[in-house]
């Protein structure tokens, strides 16, 4: 599972179900998934804390395939905060490039790496109901009535700024919810900045109109084949980073890496195992049996030299650099083999046969 | 339907307080379409865990802010210092436009967003400052190449003006950039000193991602040394890599041949180094880059080659370039450097106040 999409309300979430073809799927916790290919979508309920929890309990779910999060919902516009702004952002898709829990006065940044050709918005989340009316939104953490309020130090600068920050916020609408925050908060305990992204479609001007079901679902049909868009481009994207890695590891006898290729992009793989991990098994060993994985190769290497624990990060620092260099590192072994030296006698021989190892590698 | 990434600087998060800074307007003024958000430290953004260099950096964000504290930092003594007693450095960019595979902001940072401080004139006044008390020779690009971004920012063209017209500074501006009309529109001084980064061809197209050819950075090293700049030329770091000496052999050759060696103020050649903190964060992050993955050794908290490589590198240059310039204009990774290191520890850099208490006692192996 590649894409996991988050929903707090049925209705948010059904137009984009319809246009994804998402199957319902056994759910957990009270959470309902649906499910195709690879996206996944969960509806977990609202306020942050049904957030954080659904969140944290999909995302645990998944596993390390998650690829990104895409949380999906309605928003209310804070036109108490932009006069100025337009008349009506009712029904507009936005893609939140600042969250801020206003609880906490924490703020948030996913990365804004991809181009969705979405306007963008900043985004404040709450643990209940606000309006835009409510006197504790005044003090709501860098709202543009709170900084145009603050006190002038300095003066004609501070007007200035306020103009600079006026216009910054003309173009940047601000979109209140009760989810993005947390769930931004949980996904960072197992994604990266870059793996979230926050889509919102306003449902109201917080003024204290009435969001009936039926409305809300009404606006989410207007906004699901834009998000939909957006969640297949992804897909595709994916799929075709995953074809291109996996055309990578089938090359025999190169790497990830091979050695200077600027055009080839590193992927995620850390241990030697896995850049070793194109193996073709071709090579004869003396001792090694053909069928070896790259694990079970290191291991018997790591036997028959009698290494000790440094030894052995030691080899393992030439090898993994062997094989990202398209150094022929089993040639060299498989000569000690051949000549006797390996398996080594002795601890103090298999560092006599580690330096020449280091040196034929080096070179 | 693929879903295509944001170019770099689509978006450009500028601190509060400098929203309304002539450099800041100078700038945004020069990117209409790109999103502007604004942050209230740029720490906020530049310091998020978790981040990925390789994610990020096709999509790179910039990041306006204002410097405080301290602006220069003293160089270590493992720093090469080019005989310059009063050896700073001082850091008004973070991060690069390229992206070089060795590069030790890597290391160091945890994202691949650019940040440029816009108040150069605190950088300037604390420089003066200090300029009261002795003479100064400062580095600037030590954490960023500024030539590249010099059409953006214009910082180059402030700081050369403030030392033309102040007789104790020197400043060095290291740099792997060919752009040449930046030395024609900077003021001649011979207290400007260019520092052009060269490497093979087979290196700059191999690690050194985004970077323009040898050729094209031959060219502009030609232009400032014949706009008048004391040229220093850097090979740095010298690598190990498969025919390295005759790689070098030929970048020497191809230097002398496009660039009048006898004009040029002295030449600096080192091989890799770096912190072992920062060697622990690349190899993590970049497990698949054979210049990280190399094993090189471990020594009193920093990674470098094996001694006699060093020796072996230093010298096989060293011989070669003396055929074109005196020895004594060349400048060598201080040895010496290597000793003191032994009775240093390398902290981590992790985040911005850190680094900034850090900066002058760390080893640096950049470029």
């Amino acid at each position: 599972m590649k894409i996991l999409i988050l929903c707090a309300l049925y209705q948010e979430a059904a137009p984009l179900i319809r246009k994804l073809e998402l199957k319902k799927a056994d759910g957990r916790h009270g959470i309902d998934i649906y499910i195709k290919d690879d996206v996944m979508l969960g509806i977990i309920g609202t306020g942050p804390v049904r957030a954080a929890a659904g969140t944290a309990v999909l995302l645990e779910r998944i596993g390390s395939d998650s690829q990104i999060l895409i949380s999906y919902g309605s928003s209310a516009f804070l036109r108490e905060f932009q006069p100025d702004s337009a008349s009506s952002y009712t029904g507009v898709l936005f893609q939140l490039n600042k969250i801020t829990n206003a609880d906490s006065d924490r703020t948030f940044y996913p990365d804004m790496i991809w181009n969705t050709g979405l306007p963008e918005a900043e985004g404040f989340t709450g643990s209940r109901i606000m309006y835009s009316t409510d006197p504790g939104m005044q003090n709501m953490p860098g709202s543009a009535r709170t900084a145009s309020e603050r006190p002038s130090e300095t003066g004609t600068a501070d007007v200035r700024a306020d103009t600079q920050r006026a216009a910054v916020r003309q173009n940047s609408p601000i979109l209140y919810d009760m989810e993005s925050a947390a769930i931004y908060q949980a996904g960072a305990m197992f994604l990266r900045p870059d793996q979230m992204m926050f889509l919102r479609f306003v449902s109201d001007d917080g003024s204290g109109e009435k969001v009936t079901p039926k409305l809300l679902e009404e606006l989410s049909t207007g906004c699901a084949g834009e998000a939909a868009q957006i969640v297949r481009g992804l897909e595709e994207n994916f799929s075709r980073k995953e074809h291109q890695s996996s055309i990578l590891c089938n090359e025999p006898g190169t790497s990830h890496g091979s050695k200077f290729d600027k055009t080839k992009p590193p992927a995620e793989s850390e241990q030697l195992q896995q850049t070793c991990g194109d193996f073709n098994g071709q090579e004869c060993r003396a001792s090694l049996r053909d069928d070896d994985s790259p694990q079970d190769e290191l291991r018997h290497l790591v036997s028959d030299l009698h290494c000790s624990k440094t030894m052995e990060l030691e080899l393992q620092q030439y090898l993994r650099y062997a094989q990202l260099a398209g150094i022929d590192w089993r040639s060299v072994v498989d000569s000690f083999y051949r000549t006797g030296d390996l398996p080594s006698a002795d601890r103090v021989h298999g560092k006599t046969i580690l330096r020449r190892i280091e040196e034929s590698i080096l070179r | 339907m693929t879903l295509t990434r944001n170019k770099r600087f689509s978006h450009i998060y500028v601190e509060t307080e400098v929203l309304d800074h002539p450099r800041t307007r100078q700038i945004l003024s020069q990117f209409p379409d790109a999103g502007v958000i604004e942050v209230d430290r740029y720490e906020s953004i530049f310091n998020r865990s978790g981040q990925s260099y390789q994610e990020q950096f096709p999509s790179q964000s910039l990041i306006l802010a204002a410097k405080h504290g301290t602006k220069l930092y003293q160089g270590a003594p493992v720093c090469q210092d080019f005989d310059n007693r009063w050896f700073y450095y001082t850091v008004p960019a973070m991060n690069c436009l390229y992206n070089c595979a060795y590069c030790w902001l890597k290391g160091m940072y945890s994202g691949a967003d650019m940040v440029v401080f816009v108040n150069t004139e605190d950088f300037l006044a604390e420089t003066e400052e200090l300029l009261r008390q002795h003479p100064v020779y400062l580095c600037l690009a030590y954490e960023t190449d500024l030539v590249p971004i010099e059409n953006m920012t214009s910082l180059l063209a402030d700081w050369s003006a403030f030392t033309a017209a102040h007789a104790g500074l020197s400043v060095e501006i290291r740099t792997k950039c060919a752009a040449r009309d930046v030395w024609r529109e900077l003021p001649v001084c011979d207290r400007i000193i260019p520092a052009f980064t060269l490497s093979p061809d087979e290196v700059v197209s191999s690690m050194e991602r985004g970077t323009p050819s040898l050729e094209e950075r031959l060219q502009a090293v030609r232009t400032a040394v014949e706009c008048g700049f004391p040229v220093r030329i850097c090979y740095d770091p010298v690598f190990r890599i498969p025919g390295w000496k005759e790689a070098y052999a030929w970048l020497v050759q191809a230097t002398a041949e496009a660039v009048p060696m006898e004009r040029l103020r002295d030449i600096s050649v080192g091989t890799f180094r770096l912190s072992a903190e920062y060697m622990r964060n690349m190899r993590k992050r970049f497990p698949d880059e054979p210049v990280i993955q190399y094993p090189y050794v471990c020594e009193h908290g920093y990674y470098h080659n094996r001694e006699a490589d060093i020796r072996g590198m230093e010298d096989f240059m060293v011989n070669l370039l003396t055929e074109y310039v005196p020895r004594e204009r060349i400048f060598l990774e201080s040895r010496e450097s290597r000793s003191i290191c032994s009775e240093r520890t390398f902290p981590a850099g992790r985040v911005a106040s850190q680094q900034d208490a850090e900066r002058g006692r760390i080893l640096r192996g950049r470029q």
